[in-house]
């Protein structure tokens, strides 16, 4: 028997249908339709292709050389292509070119061109060949702007190139739009000019998240003429002991902090990966280490590719300090610390037991590649 | 240690970020020590060029150089080719990777050896000379460095962190010679970018997309989607060894380490 009342009730159950979005709709009054529960979930957002039309019919080009470290891109080459993405037309083409070779698909970094070159990387003095390379792909895709990002190789190499072609070009740029570009001189002033032919970003003048994609098809380098002889002879690369280069400046850092007493271990550890040390302020008010190797918001900020954090929980002002490292390994007993949030591979272990284990395994792994060189 | 080469050295006049105090500029003091390492500072030809501030001058005198030369220039844009027409004939071109006080873009030694047309390196830490071979220490990034041969003529632009142990001294500086040569202007006009200046009276902005998001996508991204998953991984079963095996792989994978 049923009951008619006078407020009207809203069946809890009723039908739905799954949108093309994946997400569950109700239609009003609909009858028909699932009844179940849904338990779908968010799907990652697909961005879209920022470019209307394919990659090869673009009607102009802008070029971003970059060099890459280890294969890889870090963020501030990422900013430099997010940069030429943000600035390009809807029909133009962002063509990276990855001095070094990069294994990864960098259409998402907003690339539409990429090409791979892996025999110029920085580990050896080839400004000639460089410049060669970068005249033949000027030649090839004829952009409007060339960007790269002002450190290291890429800075040198956007240099050379302004002096030898005789363009216009602007250093430093921490502001940029697509009609100026502004840098900052001594003095405390802006420097703002039309956009130049070449563009060397500082870093953070780009955001390099990116509301789209681009296309990331493969290109192929037509060298203009043949590779030129370098004049100056390269001798060959030298690596300094990391106790005597500065801590801002190590590329592999092994770090103690409260959770780690073990010292004879983790300077044996360090000393088998030819590691800088650093530490926490915890361990530095403790007298484990001297203040100069503190890492933190009222220490150093570091800038390593590997940062081995050992007993070190990461307090804000510590994580700070280890805001630009690339790979963060984090070694605690406790999985719910802040650094677990922060670092790429987290062990829940203890440090002394875990120093010791790396310890040995390292040193078996030096020996056997000692004996099979 | 002493050599028969004719060497020239840049300096510039800096200014402090942030009191605008007369200082030296740290990578010209550094380019200015390196010369007195490979010639006696008599022989030396110290050279600044478009701009009359004695009192920072003062500062490479009591380093001990004995006279500057200033190229009086009626505009700064005849500056590159005013140097490239007095440097004709030096050996070698030390100049500062970047100087404080003017533009400061580091574009001076790759102007000026493409002007003379011969090779520059730059970021140099330390260099000795052989006969006319130079052998050059040069300053990368991550600790390392790295040895090149090269043969003179050269510019070669000093890192700011070549080692600097001269002393400034006020006796020195006082006996110093600042002396003033009108610069010669060249026929030889790079492009150049048309700067206006303005005073900074806020932060710069980066370049940013521009989203206008949907209520879903806006939720998508503060929950950071199924995609974003915060953090890496997290190994807690195993012992250790197989958790040092486990980063050891890590690193291999990265390729972080070579062994």
């Amino acid at each position: 028997m049923e009951q008619q009342s006078a407020r009207r009730r809203i069946d809890p159950r009723r039908p739905y249908i799954i949108a093309p979005s994946g997400r569950k709709r109700i239609i009003l009054g609909a009858e028909e339709g699932m009844r179940g529960v849904h338990t779908a979930t968010h799907a990652a957002q697909q961005k879209p292709l920022r470019m209307q039309c394919e990659a090869q019919k673009s009607n102009g080009h802008l070029l971003v050389l970059l060099h890459s470290e280890r294969g890889a891109l870090d963020e501030h080459a990422r900013q430099a292509i997010a940069a030429a993405a943000l600035l390009a037309d809807a029909d133009t083409a962002v063509v990276v070119a990855v001095l070094g070779g990069c294994g990864e698909d960098l259409g998402a970094a907003g690339a539409d061109i990429v090409l791979d070159l892996p025999a110029f990387d920085a580990s050896h003095f080839q400004p000639e060949r460089m410049l060669v390379v970068a005249q033949s792909l000027i030649a090839q895709y004829q952009p409007r702007h060339i960007l790269l990002p002002d450190r290291d190789g890429d800075a040198d190499l956007g240099r050379r190139l302004a002096a030898r072609t005789k363009r216009t070009v602007a250093t430093d740029v921490v502001e940029l739009t697509r009609d100026n570009a502004c840098r900052i001189v001594p003095g405390g002033r802006y420097a703002r000019c039309a956009m130049p032919d070449i563009v060397l970003l500082g870093r953070h003048a780009a955001d390099a998240t990116l509301p789209f994609v681009g296309h990331g098809e493969k290109g192929e380098l037509q060298l203009k003429g043949t590779l030129p002889e370098e004049t100056v002879r390269d001798l060959g690369l030298e690596a300094s002991s990391p106790d005597q280069i500065a801590l801002e400046e190590a590329d592999f850092i092994v770090s103690g902090g409260n959770g780690m007493h073990d010292m004879e271990t983790f300077a044996a550890l360090a000393d088998a990966l030819g590691a800088a040390t650093g530490a926490s302020r915890v361990a530095v008010d403790d007298g484990r280490f001297v203040r100069a190797k503190q890492i933190g918001a009222t220490g150093k900020t570091v800038q390593a590719s590997v940062y081995m954090a050992l007993g070190i929980s990461g307090a804000v002002q510590h994580l700070q300090g280890i805001k630009d490292c690339r790979h963060v390994i984090a070694v605690n007993l406790d999985e719910s610390a802040p650094i677990a949030k922060r670092a790429n591979l987290t062990l829940v272990e203890d440090t002394k037991t875990l120093m010791q284990a790396l310890l040995q395994l390292v040193k078996q792994a030096r020996q056997s590649n000692g004996a099979t060189l | 240690m002493t050599t028969s080469l004719k060497i020239a050295v840049l300096v510039s006049p800096a200014r402090h970020p942030v009191s605008g105090r007369a200082l030296r500029s740290i990578s010209d003091a550094a380019a200015f020590e390196l010369a007195c390492r490979m010639a006696a500072p008599e022989h030396l030809t110290v050279l600044c060029a478009g701009t009359d501030g004695t009192s920072e001058l003062r500062e490479y005198l009591g380093l001990g150089a004995c006279q500057i030369e200033v190229l009086t220039l009626p505009s700064q844009d005849d500056l590159v080719p005013a140097l490239v027409s007095r440097l004709k004939g030096f050996d070698i071109v030390l100049c500062g990777a970047r100087a404080a006080g003017q533009e400061a873009s580091g574009l001076l030694p790759y102007l000026l050896a493409d002007g003379l047309g011969i090779a520059m390196v730059n970021d140099v830490l330390e260099a000795t000379a052989q006969g006319r071979t130079l052998t050059v220490r040069q300053f990368l990034p991550k600790g390392m460095r790295r040895r090149l041969q090269v043969a003179a003529p050269v510019v070669l632009a000093v890192h700011p962190r070549a080692p600097q142990t001269r002393q400034f001294a006020h006796a020195r500086a006082v006996a110093g010679r600042i002396t003033h040569a009108g610069g010669r202007p060249g026929t030889l006009a790079p492009a150049a970018s048309v700067w206006q200046y303005e005073r900074i009276t806020r932060r710069p902005q980066p370049l940013k997309a521009k989203v206008a998001q949907s209520g879903h996508s806006r939720m998508l991204g503060a929950i950071g989607g199924d995609s974003g998953a915060r953090g890496g991984a997290i190994i807690k079963q195993g012992s250790a060894d197989e958790k040092a095996k486990t980063l050891l792989a890590y690193l291999r994978e990265h390729r972080l380490i070579d062994f």
